[in-house]
């Protein structure tokens, strides 16, 4: 009976374990004082892959810089909020983007907070870019001219992500953390208060057979 | 490789995508056991019984005809002499010993059909290699149409093993009927040269050597059907040529390839000229027969000093076998495939990613894995294909192995100017 308690109270926190999300934050900070004063733009853009995405979420926060946003931005896709303030992504369509025309200062920084699950057979994947123009044709601080892209963090099919840089004027610094979402605390809650009540049976059954031999004494 | 089709016959998805396009006809047979015919003569030592049967399975490129007689179609009658409309694939097994197109080759290959194009005659006439005037494996398997009411099987192997078998009215002696397995969009063929017999240099110690060569093309069932004399260079998923003696020169190494040949019916080669140099010509391999530009009548040759200056080995007026397979599809045990993000690039205007394949299959599987999306959302074109086959656009990984556990991770591009979701579904062959 205890054996069979115990496996109930396993189960749970595996469920609880299935449920949980990688939230995977990287600090990024841009040194823009070669190109201070330039009217460019911005890119952020998180995607899916071609085969099976796991869906994901990702976060652009505490933008700071001492540059110019020019509004108003054009988002693609799935991405709601406007700069400096929170921007959020999803990867449920192909393109999910965020596009700005900014005036460089000498620096600028935020962090990109990517929550994620295990699983499929597709990534996916966020990509930061930076242009000297408007238009957002012209990479700038980056040594990816195909593409523009200054880094790219690729989400894993494991949940991790992996981080390619392509500036040397940007540094991001990873911060992993694995903590457990809303949902996923309910259930390792759920699960202790049971071992805790299984706890309190167990203690009252041992006391029981010892009252009963003091009587029989 | 030649063989992956066998195994690979259960493989699913690619498979029944590519169905409706083509299909590939492979006729079995079993004889009757010896014993239960006229066992005319056994020589002692052969392993043959009594109870030794038979077994024969051969392929076609597609159903045959309907209402063939004595194969007029497909063989004017007698022997072969064209090295065409033979079977792209066989396996003859007496029980003891086995005919592939690896050890034999047909010098006479005629069937009749009914009007479903079951085979309901035949004379099938099986030598072993080289040689092809050279007996030491004779197998005949024929029945009412060159033999009256009798089916006869003789399996010969020289020096030690005879059995010529009559089969008398009623016993049963069928074929059955095709069972038509899809293909795939891609065709590996495979020479087997005979030995060289002049030489010089290193080629004059050790051996015997002979060249050998297999090769991938893009190129299909009616696509490959008669043929007429075609360079086909530009449909080359990768070749391999080899000496005998290690010497390799492959679509790694190559600066040079010629690939021109012409086809019977059932797409096997008839007439021929490949080459292929390694880094410079001075390392080069070359079989033709009957081209109009190679050596008349044919040759093989490998040599490793430009125009037999120095070391070769060469042989003429003999030409070695050709042997045809569909390429079969890896089964998501053996391959897995996985693909990252796609990134937009506002420089090219395209999606940009990759493809992962990795070998989970616990043993060493062979190349060349192309990469096929099929399904491919409409309206999204893969720009850095490598070509386009049935089924979609495919990439050439251009790796001819992979280890256990080993992986190749290809790049993709697309272009989807209506930002659609990008997906499709890959197959690895």
């Amino acid at each position: 009976m205890r054996y069979q308690s115990l496996l109930f109270v396993a189960s749970f926190l595996c469920i609880a374990s299935l449920a949980s999300a990688d939230l995977i934050t990287y600090d990024v900070t841009v040194n823009t004082s070669s190109i201070s004063g330039t009217m460019g733009s911005l890119d952020f853009q998180f995607n899916p892959g071609p085969l099976v995405s796991e869906p994901a979420t990702l976060q652009i926060l505490d933008f700071a810089s001492n540059g110019t946003l020019n509004p108003p931005p054009l988002p693609t896709g799935d991405v709601t909020g406007v700069l400096p303030g929170m921007l959020s992504f999803d990867n449920l369509t192909a393109l999910n983007d965020y596009f700005e025309a900014f005036t460089y200062g000498t620096m600028l920084a935020f962090d990109v907070s990517i929550s994620s699950m295990a699983g499929g057979t597709s990534g996916s994947a966020f990509a930061f870019s930076m242009f000297s123009d408007a238009a957002g044709t012209i990479p700038t601080l980056t040594t990816d001219t195909t593409d523009g892209f200054a880094f790219t963090v690729g989400v894993n099919f494991d949940g991790s992500t992996t981080v390619t840089p392509f500036s040397s004027q940007t540094t991001v610094v990873p911060a992993v953390a694995t903590v457990p979402e809303p949902d996923s605390l309910t259930l390792v809650g759920t699960a202790i208060a049971l071992m805790g009540t299984l706890l309190w049976f167990q203690t009252r059954r041992q006391r029981v057979p010892s009252q009963n031999r003091a009587r029989r004494i | 490789m030649s063989w992956k089709l066998l195994s690979g016959l259960s493989i699913t998805t690619a498979v029944l995508l590519t169905s409706q396009l083509y299909a590939l006809a492979v006729y079995s047979h079993t004889s009757p056991a010896f014993g239960t015919g006229v066992l005319s003569y056994e020589a002692p030592g052969s392993g043959l019984s009594p109870s030794t049967t038979i077994s024969a399975s051969i392929t076609y490129s597609s159903v045959l005809p309907p209402n063939l007689k004595d194969n007029t179609v497909l063989q004017a009658g007698g022997a072969i002499n064209s090295l065409a409309d033979i079977p792209s694939n066989w396996l003859f097994s007496d029980g003891v010993r086995q005919w592939t197109p690896s050890n034999s080759h047909f010098y006479i290959a005629v069937v009749d059909t009914d009007a479903s194009g079951n085979i309901t005659g035949w004379d099938l006439n099986l030598y072993s290699n080289p040689g092809f005037s050279d007996p030491q494996v004779y197998i005949i398997s024929s029945t009412p149409s060159t033999y009256g009411s009798a089916e006869v099987n003789l399996a010969y192997t020289s020096p030690y093993a005879t059995a010529y078998v009559f089969y008398g009215p009623g016993v049963d002696v069928t074929w059955a009927p095709p069972v038509v397995t899809p293909s795939s969009p891609f065709t590996t063929y495979t020479y087997h040269g005979n030995a060289y017999n002049t030489c010089s240099g290193t080629y004059c110690t050790g051996g015997p050597y002979a060249l050998s060569a297999e090769f991938t093309t893009t190129l299909t069932a009616s696509a490959l059907a008669n043929l007429p004399y075609t360079d086909i260079t530009s449909s080359i998923v990768s070749f391999t040529f080899t000496d005998g003696s290690g010497l390799t020169i492959d679509n790694s190494n190559a600066s040079y390839k010629d690939f021109n040949i012409s086809t019977g019916a059932s797409g096997n080669i008839a007439t021929w000229l490949i080459t292929s140099c390694g880094s410079s010509c001075n390392i080069q391999m070359q079989t033709n027969w009957d081209s109009p530009f190679g050596f008349i009548p044919g040759a093989d040759f490998s040599e490793t000093t430009a125009s037999f200056a120095g070391s070769y080995g060469f042989i003429s007026n003999d030409p070695g076998r050709w042997s045809a397979s569909p390429v079969a599809a890896f089964s998501a045990t053996q391959i897995a495939i996985m693909a990252s993000g796609l990134l937009y690039s506002r420089v090219t205007r395209t999606y940009n990613g990759t493809v992962t394949i990795t070998n989970i299959s616990g043993g060493a599987l062979g190349g060349p894995f192309p990469i096929v999306l099929t399904s491919l959302t409409p309206g999204v074109t893969l720009t850095n294909t490598s070509g386009t086959v049935q089924g979609g656009p495919y990439i050439n990984p251009g790796v001819s192995s992979l280890a256990p556990g080993q992986s190749i991770t290809v790049h993709v591009q697309f272009s989807n100017p209506s930002n659609a979701l990008i997906s499709f579904t890959p197959v690895v062959y």
